[in-house]
């Protein structure tokens, strides 16, 4: 039975390490988000009301589970911004071009929690060589899982969008139940459909006409 | 054993190469054993490599680093070996073109980093500038909060108060060049960056375009290295110019360099990636080239020798700056192994 608790608690220990690598210090996402939106107030609510109830939460979890430290190390993450670096998650999602445009929270037994970034700006050429060389200072400097995830998911963002036909449009980390990540590609061309290519043909016509009577 | 072949014969072949007047060694392509493609940046290193590395004839082609990639993934059946000398690492793209094409992942080793310095004359006061400075002192319009305004300074000072009043002055090459593009990335690219109003900008040529448009009179372009040295000696107090290190170090007697964003161009600061107006360059070769004894490993044997990227090597002459040895050894002893 101890055994199998102690074997719980690496699990756990392990998730929440997943947890908070899955990405990004929550604090860089309310930095993103005004830049994005402008609306800081409400975004640094709604992180704070999401680390308040991280600690409800977790609190409630390690409370069966002793042996974990009771304040998570995303909690303070949430709840107190910090200074940022050019090294930190936020910046380098900007310098990728993303910031954050919605958070996606839930209350319940399953929490959720999950952040949205869209793309604001293109990657330049030298945008490009400039976050490769702070990647790589980041991996000299930054050791652990969290950094490692933080470099794994610019560094997809960067290879994904070297495809020419997809444009990246939003890129979803969650954090809650599990994290993960997603990244949504759509295509630069849109192919139109039947429909739409019918009546395209029709306007190409009437303005073949037009400028044949023009003549 | 081959080390020493390869050392005498390349201590030999720069004594002629010498006494022929530096002449490049050319070939038309049915006829080259060897084709290099290398970068402008670069190319100077690879035509000493060509020279002294035993292999000939070589048919050397300027491409950008992408382009050269792309030609080494892209011509496997074409029968010539090659190499690419670049400046950007091989994108996961062109790796995976390589692979389609039966290539393989090519073998890269770095060589180091070719370094530009900004330079002033030794008599005017001794400046420290940063990418931001210049920005601001260099480009046609500022940011101002959320819009752009003509750009008014005509000082030095009238961009940052620590610095001398005296005109603001850049000697650089012309737009196409590689020394150019590393300074327009670094400098005003990288300067336009830590403001918001250019940040809005989501189209990346619209955003660079304002990045890099000069305010008038504020540049000299001049491409000729050596002029480029002379325009400085004959500018007004104030002009900075932008030259390769080695350059620079010619005219130390009446040159000084200036700081970038806080860093000298030491070995250190740039293998640490913390002074930027400097590239990495890397070398890439076909696994089935290497292996086989042929001109490519004669070829890279040379361009990894100490005699080429070492500390006293000739690659340092010409400006390039050296990799830790360790790292050196380390990437001798991966490639040959």
């Amino acid at each position: 039975m101890t055994r199998l608790l102690k074997k719980n608690n690496r699990v756990l220990t392990v998730f929440l390490a997943c947890c908070v690598a899955a990405a990004f210090t929550p604090a860089s996402a309310t930095a993103s988000a005004e830049q994005a939106t402008g609306t800081t107030s409400y975004m640094d609510q709604a992180m704070g009301t999401a680390g308040q109830y991280w600690t409800a939460v977790s609190d409630a979890v390690l409370s069966w589970l002793p042996g974990l430290p009771s304040a998570s190390v995303l909690t303070r993450h949430l709840e107190s911004p910090q200074e940022m670096s050019d090294m930190d998650f936020k910046n380098l999602m900007s310098l990728a071009g993303y910031s954050v445009k919605s958070v996606n929270m839930g209350v319940g037994i399953v929490p959720r929690f999950s952040l949205y970034f869209g793309q604001t700006r293109e990657m330049s050429d030298a945008d490009e060589i400039y976050l490769a060389r702070l990647l790589r200072k980041h991996e000299r400097s930054m050791g652990g899982p969290v950094a490692a995830s933080q470099r794994l998911i610019v560094r997809t963002i960067m290879q994904l969008q070297q495809f020419p036909d997809y444009n990246l449009a939003k890129v979803a980390v969650t954090m809650l139940p599990f994290p993960s990540v997603e990244f949504v590609a759509e295509p630069k061309h849109t192919v139109l459909g039947p429909d739409l290519s019918y009546i395209a043909q029709r306007i190409m016509d009437v303005n073949i006409k037009l400028e044949q009577m023009k003549r | 054993m081959r080390l020493s072949v390869s050392t005498l014969a390349s201590v030999m072949a720069i004594a002629v190469v010498g006494a022929a007047g530096g002449q490049l060694v050319a070939a038309h392509a049915e006829d080259a054993v060897l084709q290099v493609f290398a970068s402008p940046l670069v190319i100077d290193q690879a035509n000493t490599v060509n020279r002294v590395a035993g292999v000939s004839p070589i048919e050397t082609i300027e491409l950008n680093s992408i382009d050269a990639l792309q030609k080494l993934c892209g011509s496997a059946n074409d029968g010539i070996p090659s190499v690419a000398v670049v400046v950007t690492k091989i994108t996961a793209s062109i790796s995976d073109k390589c692979v389609s094409n039966g290539i393989g992942e090519l073998l890269e080793a770095s060589l180091g980093f070719r370094t530009l310095v900004l330079v002033q004359k030794a008599s005017d006061p001794a400046m420290s500038l940063s990418s931001r400075v210049l920005y601001k002192a260099l480009t046609h319009d500022v940011p101002d909060d959320e819009s752009f305004k003509p750009n008014m300074a005509n000082t030095w000072s009238d961009v940052d108060a620590s610095l001398p009043k005296l005109d603001i002055r850049l000697i650089v090459g012309s737009p196409g060049s590689a020394a150019r593009k590393v300074f327009e990335d670094e400098a005003m690219v990288g300067g336009c960056r830590q403001f918001d109003a250019v940040q809005s900008i989501f189209d990346a040529k619209a955003r660079v375009s304002t990045c890099t448009k000069f305010k008038e009179g504020a540049i000299l372009e001049v491409d000729s290295l050596d002029e480029r040295a002379a325009a400085l000696g004959a500018a007004a107090p104030g002009a900075v110019a932008v030259l390769p290190i080695n350059i620079a170090l010619k005219h130390k007697d009446w040159m000084r360099i200036i700081p970038f964003d806080g860093f000298l161009p030491t070995p250190e600061s740039i293998n640490a990636e913390d002074y930027v107006l400097s590239v990495p360059v890397y070398v890439y070769v076909r696994p089935e080239d290497l292996a086989k004894e042929g001109p490519v490993r004669l070829w890279m044997w040379e361009m990894l020798s100490e005699e080429a990227i070492g500390d006293k090597g000739y690659g340092k002459v010409g400006g390039l700056i050296e990799l830790p040895a360790a790292t050196r050894e380390w990437q001798r002893r991966s490639m040959f192994k």
